[in-house]
């Protein structure tokens, strides 16, 4: 019998032109990781280790949709997950340190004390996403749609929240030292323990 | 040391231990609120209103769900969990940043060892063309009668003493600059 060998096609990456060879295969005739099935995923057991090996080895997650992944603890330092799909995921506790996540789905992720710290989540999709106590300290959340997202006691300091949505979000008690709010959306939002004179610009508090 | 680290480790699982049980006492306040809201707002035939109320309340469990399985983790792991996250810290990015660095100091190494190479040979070739001078010099004077050199001879040999010998305090000892200049035949 022959290997099973995923339809995605690498288009970045040291891999760039070879198919994926990753699995196990959904009916799709995608891998685990690629399958466009919106339905639930047989991850491997050892999905942490894979990914982690995979972000060591600077291997692509390109195209990669992780929906509901357990991650606890995983360590992903300065991995490349620009827009992947992590909506529902758990992060908590994970090491994401410098980790691209530009554009990246993580909708209703659980990401509680995870350590962003330099982090690209520019333009990410964090609607929903629990994030609090986390370590966003020098993140981008540029553009950053993060409506209804929990950002309580998180560490914002120096982070870039340009332009970000953070309408309805909780920021109680976070720390936003130096951090940049120019043309932020806050409206409604929770800020209660936060001292915005402290941010380095000022945010709208106005609903639109 | 090891013992410092797990240990450190440990209280590391105990504070975060602290923080996220607080998250679940938070949840768990924050749907039995909404809870209590929709009841009213179901009192008052708000329809809509219950709807969205409950389904704010769904997604408040589901989160304390999963701090519930946070905490759980974090106070069962015990010392398994401290020396999995340990072993996980010491095998994460520092080893990264080691093997980063140790490719660029590859690079230091030849480049200084190239750069001293470099300055051997720029001494030796010093001392040559002090030499060729030299000779030229006193063949000069010997033949022609004229008055004899009252400069002291240029001294080539690089020597270092304890003596005169300042060791940094993150630099190579006396001896081991001293072994490589005797190597360099400096």
């Amino acid at each position: 019998m022959s290997a099973f060998v995923c339809r995605h096609t690498w288009r970045s990456g040291p891999d760039t032109g070879k198919r994926c060879n990753l699995g196990p295969r959904m009916e799709d005739g995608f891998c685990v990781f690629h399958s466009e099935l919106d339905e639930e995923r047989p991850y491997p057991a050892d999905i942490s280790a894979l990914l982690e090996e995979r972000a060591r080895r600077g291997l692509s997650f390109e195209n990669f949709r992780l929906p509901d992944a357990k991650l606890r603890r995983i360590n992903l330092t300065g991995a490349d997950l620009a827009g992947v799909d992590l909506s529902g995921v758990d992060l908590s506790l994970s090491q994401l340190m410098k980790a691209k996540l530009a554009k990246a789905d993580l909708t209703n992720a659980f990401l509680f004390g995870a350590n962003l710290q330099e982090s690209d989540l520019s333009g990410a999709f964090l609607l929903g996403a629990d994030l609090a106590e986390a370590d966003l300290f020098g993140a981008s959340l540029r553009e950053a749609e993060a409506f209804g997202a929990d950002f309580r006691r998180a560490n914002l300091a120096v982070a870039d929240c340009s332009g970000a949505d953070l309408s309805e979000a909780t920021l109680s008690e976070a720390n936003v030292n130096g951090a940049n709010f120019t043309s932020a959306k806050l409206a409604d939002a929770l800020l209660d323990g936060v001292d915005m004179s402290r941010a380095a610009s000022k945010a709208d508090l106005t609903a639109e | 040391m090891l013992d410092d680290d797990l240990d450190r480790e440990r209280r590391r699982i105990e504070d975060l231990r602290h923080r996220a049980k607080r998250r679940l006492e938070e949840c768990t306040r924050e749907a039995e609120g909404l809870q209590s809201r929709g009841t009213r707002t179901a009192g008052d035939g708000d329809a809509t209103g219950t709807a969205e109320i409950e389904r704010r309340v769904q997604k408040v469990r589901g989160r304390a769900r999963h701090y519930e399985d946070l905490v759980s983790e974090l106070e069962s792991g015990g010392d398994a969990l401290a020396a999995e996250v340990l072993l996980a810290r010491l095998q994460g990015p520092e080893v990264d940043l080691l093997v980063g660095e140790v490719e660029r100091n590859r690079d230091l190494v030849v480049q200084r060892t190239t750069a001293l190479l470099r300055a051997r040979d720029r001494h030796r070739a010093l001392r040559h063309r002090w030499t060729e001078l030299a000779e030229k010099i006193r063949l000069l004077r010997q033949t022609r009668g004229l008055p004899e050199a009252r400069s002291a001879p240029v001294e080539f040999r690089i020597n270092v003493a304890p003596a005169n010998y300042v060791q940094q305090p993150d630099g190579p000892t006396y001896r081991e600059v001293s072994d490589v200049i005797h190597h360099l035949g400096l």
